[in-house]
């Protein structure tokens, strides 16, 4: 059990290294003419499948991450950035910013409003949740639930009034699915440090994680300073959901499903929990990427397979904890 | 105390970590770039001989049922086609064609009015009878000036108003033009107001095409002008798939068709590019439900095309767009300017404009 992540991500950055449409043989001579600077030539190995590679393991590690978080924060195995509609607040903001063409410019707005867009929602179902300064579990899934509709609603409404501009409206819908054709390291570089910075925040506060589970009060007798450690959390929590929308579009309950699985395995603290959130979310992207390739799947993209997976998953957490909810 | 050391440390922490993503994407999209490549000159072209050039704007007036217009263009492609000795309409279907652009020369008044519910209805319907008789046009359709001009649509409603019911009800159509997918409600609408209602074909074919233009014409009593419009766009097609057979003679690579829209796409065999594609004998993806699909770069440079083709409605941009990625610009195709850039739209236009897409697809073939 030990090495076996281990030697799945090796082989899944194996696979992805070499599958695609150029020979091996002649790309990996390309690609060492390129290394000894002997070549400037666009190599499908180095400019292509390493970035997508990187850009999976990073989305991954995000995804799970901010789910297994998110999850912890709220107290809740339903919670995840697809259900509370965090996804769905940053690709609204992602959607403006498209219509206006001002990526076009300035590529690095598209990230920003992707986290702008998923702060705000993450902000408004929080405070919508509270009910006299205690967070309500059926109450948040609710209100993720309501302001996910109303964020759909306003897209639509944006989709309705570009409705003329169909090629628009058609790249958007693209967009949303959540394709990896085509990534490069532009996509890398919109999504990394947002990544990076939200990956170390979530991990540095795995610890505080753990003692805010026992409730508030206990974790500030405990020496936690919560509302810091919440905010900066739900500031982590945008920018990983905000970097992979910008960089992948929206994989829906990719956060959902990973973190209750993993937690059926390590438990639930989240000093163990996070790390593996990580490692295994990453290679689980980057693995099904790698399957619907080999495969040759091309009417589905990696978005449609997780919103699918998850989707039945997500059923069945509320059919399990259907009791639970009746009773609170 | 405490609180202004706590401020200070909660300063250090956000400023730091916002410098870090600012500077990273400072470096990587402002430090790099390389130039783009320069728009090829459409001058090197493949020659095709005994062929004469045409206007796409006079070519666009015909298609609208200008019949002095087809009636030279008829003529100018018998001409061609003789001294190329290539097939043409018969020897009767011209002489037909050439009584009837007499004919039309002075249409009949009509008040009959028609509702087209379809942007290729509301082409038909352009072509074949006076403004005054169609009760409004799709708002889409007149974004496309090049291909329906502002003085022939201004006068015509739009179709996007919240009243449509009671507005169409005041017109009192005598029939509207639906396909299988117009809007289920507006259907309703229409039987409730007792307008009957006929179902065009919304398959990408010549023939499908044709049936329209005549189920059109047979609706709107003018059947003469439906039979000459279809004569007209047969002649044309035939006159152009000439072209194509010569320069696709002359060609030694693959052309690559390509879309942009933040990704590459190429046409399948549903779209109306892709059935010209097989016209032209060019592979084609097979696709039964959507009418594009998704291409990889790393495809696009396995396939090694002597010429990339790629349709977009906004060359500017998409060139900007495009050959940021260094893999494009290294194309050979690219590097000896044997790309170019085709209408978007008029690839889409499946009614009596397919005359153009099919042009403008053999004159990409030349580059």
């Amino acid at each position: 059990m030990k090495w076996l992540f281990p030697i799945i991500f090796v082989l899944v950055a194996i696979g992805t290294c070499i599958t695609g449409d150029i020979p091996w043989s002649s790309l990996w001579q390309e690609a060492l003419m390129r290394i000894a600077g002997t070549s400037q030539k666009w190599n499908a190995l180095l400019d292509e499948r390493v970035p997508r590679l990187l850009i999976l393991l990073l989305c991954g590690a995000s995804l799970a991450t901010a789910g297994a978080v998110m999850q912890s924060l709220f107290q809740s195995p339903l919670a995840s950035p697809s259900v509370l509609g965090v996804s769905a607040g940053g690709s609204l903001f992602a959607i403006i910013v498209l219509s206006l063409q001002w990526h076009l410019a300035y590529p690095a707005i598209w990230p920003l409003a992707a986290v702008l867009g998923c702060l705000l929602t993450l902000l408004m179902v929080y405070f919508l949740a509270m009910d006299r300064g205690q967070m309500q579990i059926p109450l948040l899934i609710l209100s993720g639930v309501a302001v996910s509709t109303l964020l759909l609603t306003l897209q639509s409404v944006l989709l309705y009034l570009l409705r003329d501009q169909w090629q628009l409206v058609m790249t958007i819908r693209e967009w949303e699915v959540g394709s990896t054709l085509n990534r490069s390291w532009k996509q890398f570089h919109l999504m990394a440090p947002l990544a990076l910075v939200g990956l170390y925040g979530c991990w540095h506060y795995r610890r505080e994680l753990d003692l805010m589970s026992l409730g508030d009060e206990e974790a500030e007798n405990m020496g936690v300073d919560v509302r810091k450690v919440r905010w900066r959390l739900f500031l982590c929590i945008a920018l990983l959901t905000g970097g992979v929308i910008a960089s992948l579009g929206i994989i829906a309950f990719f956060g959902l499903v990973l973190p209750n699985l993993l937690r059926l395995i390590y438990g639930p603290r989240n000093q163990i929990l996070i790390p593996q959130c990580m490692i295994v979310g990453s290679v689980t992207l980057a693995g099904m990427d790698l399957i619907l390739r080999l495969m040759e799947i091309q009417w589905m993209t990696i978005g449609n397979v997780s919103a699918v997976i998850g989707g039945i998953f997500f059923m069945g957490l509320l059919f399990k904890n259907r009791y639970r909810f009746a009773w609170s | 105390m405490r609180l202004k050391m706590m401020n200070k440390s909660n300063f250090i922490v956000y400023s730091c970590t916002a410098t870090i993503i600012l500077g990273w994407w400072l470096f990587a999209f402002y430090a790099t770039g390389h130039p783009l490549p320069p728009i090829p000159n459409p001058q090197v072209r493949i020659q095709i001989p005994n062929s004469t050039q045409w206007e796409q704007a006079t070519l666009r007036d015909a298609l609208l049922g200008d019949t002095v217009l087809m009636r030279q263009y008829l003529l100018l492609w018998d001409e061609e086609n003789k001294l190329n000795q290539t097939a043409y309409l018969s020897p009767e279907e011209l002489n037909r064609a050439l009584q009837l652009c007499d004919f039309e020369a002075s249409p009949t008044a009509h008040a009959e009015r028609f509702f087209p519910q379809t942007f290729n209805a509301a082409s038909f319907l352009l072509a074949l009878v006076g403004k005054d008789q169609i009760c409004s046009l799709p708002e889409g359709l007149r974004r496309h000036t090049d291909l329906y001009p502002d003085e022939i649509c201004a006068t015509i409603p739009s179709e996007s108003n919240r009243h449509r019911a009671e507005i169409l009800s005041q017109q009192n159509p005598k029939a509207a033009f639906v396909s299988n997918y117009s809007d289920p409600y507006t259907i309703e609408m229409l039987q409730q107001q007792g307008i009957a209602m006929i179902a065009l074909e919304a398959e990408n074919t010549l023939e499908a095409i044709q049936n329209g233009i005549i189920s059109v014409g047979a609706v709107t009593d003018r059947m003469e002008k439906a039979e000459l419009l279809t004569l007209f766009v047969k002649a044309a097609m035939l006159t152009i798939d000439h072209r194509a057979n010569y320069v696709m003679g002359q060609r030694t690579g693959p052309v690559v068709f390509v879309y942009y829209q933040m990704g590459l796409q190429v046409p399948t065999s549903k779209s109306l590019t892709g059935y010209l594609l097989k016209r032209l004998k060019v592979d084609v993806a097979h696709n039964p439900i959507g009418w594009r699909l998704p291409m990889s770069e790393e495809k696009l440079i396995a396939a090694s095309p002597e010429s990339l083709v790629i349709i977009t409605d906004d060359p500017s941009t998409t060139h900007s767009q495009l050959f940021l990625s260094p893999a494009l610009a290294q194309l050979d195709a690219v590097k000896q300017g044997r790309f170019c850039y085709i209408a978007n739209h008029i690839q889409h236009q499946s009614n009596q404009f397919i005359v153009l897409a099919y042009l403008d697809l053999v004159e990409a073939l030349r580059i």
